[in-house]
């Protein structure tokens, strides 16, 4: 059996592909959860949705056809990452609701038109991005998979101190001669980018619990943020494989079993610290 | 580079509304001066606006002769910030002494890597005032006393020669309030740090401070202390249905949690 997993192309893919997202979840899924953004996750995998589908939409129609539909996925996400940042920098809590609500919206109705157009042979790729498809990664998937979550892990690693101070106290920050602005759209960038993993590998409907409750779970032991960032790589690699060896024996999608397995966890732990 | 603080005709929107209007005032330092008036006056936008957080939509802004949106940098050299506490994100796990090397990182350039002497620095600040047992603690498990007590130590790690703080009093313990007033004091006295501290409860302050700038929206007063906290002024700042206390030559606001 475990011979056959490892021969097996598809599974061999599916298993870089859950180590890729687990690093690109933890390190940016940490500080979500510790700056109390996660609302972003939700916001950007539709996005990220969203731009997919206009991707395959502009392929299909031969507008673009060599482009790499994740590549519009992720310039729709970072976009709205933006678009929320200035919001949230410079507005109310009531200008960044509605900022995130028109994103969802335009991109929700953009996707779910889109998913009209499109031939039918190319909806099963959109189906990906909604629930996931770590079976069906390509080769090119995974250099482009693995080109993104190099540059966060390297990006977060290096600017490690400063996101930790701008999440901290971002107003303080400033005040103390730190360009708070630009490491904060840097973070945020960053963390788009990461969500954009997320959509390709495990599916937006998933993203917010595979980004979140490593994160959350890791972060109830009140330790540093990098144990944090430690603990929940684990977290997302272990769950992962767990999630994908179920659903190889089972026949169910892994991105469902993986989101199961990490609610479950959060929801033992969170009733074991109260006691 | 004089120690003044100068505003001339200082216009502040924030969202279309205005927040700070018409501000004229010229503030002498090294002193203890409080910025006093009810919540929403706009006192946290007046310290953002002299810390260059937000640009003004109207006026010049002089900070011991530096503009801040223009010399942020060199300003953060000379000022020292503790913003209000409530700000901060306590789900952050960071130790009291990388919140205090925070006051020397940010004034570097990347990339920004502590040095030996720098942990010596933090030890002395913190001995300063007088938590120097807090230095290896996580800062979300102090009470808020002792996280006040950090953030000034934050503060006043680059050797500031002006100390800006938000509420600083605010939802902590009275023992607490007297340490930080005091300490706050003996800065002034003995090593010429102009104080300018935000307050929306004056009461706690009265025999510290030597000025006081009373403002809803608009400057109302600005002055010596027996001067602008009389009736009429209170009432202008906290609304005709504030009670005002006399006891002395001094009247006192009874702020509860009154909002503009
Ligand atoms: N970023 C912002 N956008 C819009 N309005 C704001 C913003 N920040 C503060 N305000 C408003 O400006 C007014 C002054 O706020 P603030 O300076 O925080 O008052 P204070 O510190 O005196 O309590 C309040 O009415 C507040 O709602
Ligand atoms: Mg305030």
């Amino acid at each position: 059996m475990l011979e056959q997993l490892m021969i097996n192309p598809f599974i061999f893919r599916a298993i870089i592909g859950i180590v890729l997202a687990s690093f690109s979840a933890s390190t940016m899924g940490t500080f979500i959860v510790v700056r109390g953004i996660s609302f972003l996750t939700a916001e950007v995998a539709h996005a990220a949705l969203g731009g997919a589908a206009l991707g395959i939409f502009l392929q299909a129609v031969g507008l673009l056809p060599n482009v790499n539909p994740f590549i519009i996925a992720t310039i729709f996400a970072i976009g709205v990452t933006i678009i929320t940042g200035i919001a949230s920098r410079e507005g109310t809590r009531k200008k960044l609701e509605t900022a995130i609500g028109a994103a969802f919206a335009i991109s929700m109705a953009m996707a779910v038109t889109l998913m009209g157009i499109i031939p039918s042979e190319r909806l099963p790729e959109i189906w990906g991005y909604l629930i996931g498809d770590l079976l069906l990664l390509t080769y090119d998937d995974l250099l482009l998979l693995a080109t993104i979550t190099a540059i966060i892990t390297v990006l977060t690693t290096i600017f490690l101190r400063e996101f930790l101070y701008i999440s901290f106290d971002i107003e303080g920050a400033e005040a103390l001669g730190l360009n708070s602005k630009i490491y904060n759209y840097l973070m945020l960038i960053l963390a788009s980018l990461s969500i954009v993993v997320e959509t390709k590998t495990v599916g937006s409907i998933i993203v917010y619990a595979f980004m979140i409750l490593p994160a959350a779970i890791a972060s109830q032991a009140k330790i540093d943020i990098t144990s944090i960032m430690i603990y929940s790589l684990l977290i997302s690699i272990f769950v992962g494989l767990i999630g994908l060896t179920f659903s190889l024996i089972l026949n169910l999608p892994p991105s469902g079993l993986i989101g199961l397995i990490l609610s479950g966890i959060y929801i033992s732990v969170s009733i074991f610290k109260k006691e | 580079m004089t120690d003044e603080i100068i505003i001339e005709n200082l216009n502040v929107k924030l969202n279309g509304r205005i927040v700070l209007e018409n501000i004229n005032f010229r503030l002498k330092f090294p002193r203890f001066i409080a910025i006093m008036g009810p919540n929403g006056a706009g006192k946290t936008t007046l310290l953002k606006v002299l810390t260059g957080f937000i640009k003004p939509d109207e006026g010049e802004v002089s900070v011991y002769g530096l503009n801040p949106i223009r010399d942020k940098f060199k300003l953060a050299k000379i000022v020292g910030y503790v913003p209000q506490r409530e700000r901060i994100e306590v789900s952050i796990p960071m130790k009291v002494k990388d919140v205090v090397l925070m006051g020397l990182l940010c004034k570097r350039r990347f990339p920004r890597i502590p040095r030996r002497e720098n942990l010596l620095r933090i030890k002395k600040v913190l001995e300063a005032v007088g938590i120097e047992e807090l230095y290896d603690r996580i800062f979300s498990h102090l009470s808020g006393g002792e996280q006040q007590k950090v953030l000034i130590a934050r503060a006043l790690i680059s050797n500031p020669r002006l100390l800006i703080l938000d509420e600083p009093l605010t939802a902590i313990d009275v023992k607490s309030q007297w340490e930080i007033i005091e300490f706050l004091k003996k800065l002034e006295l003995e090593e010429k740090i102009g104080i300018l501290m935000v307050t929306h409860d004056i009461n706690p302050v009265v025999e510290y401070v030597d000025e006081v700038l009373l403002l809803n929206r608009k400057l109302i007063a600005y002055g010596e202390i027996s001067k602008v906290l009389t009736e009429e002024n209170l009432r202008k700042a906290y609304g005709p249905n504030v009670r005002v206390v006399t006891s002395g030559k001094l009247c006192y606001a009874i702020t509860g949690d009154i909002h503009a």
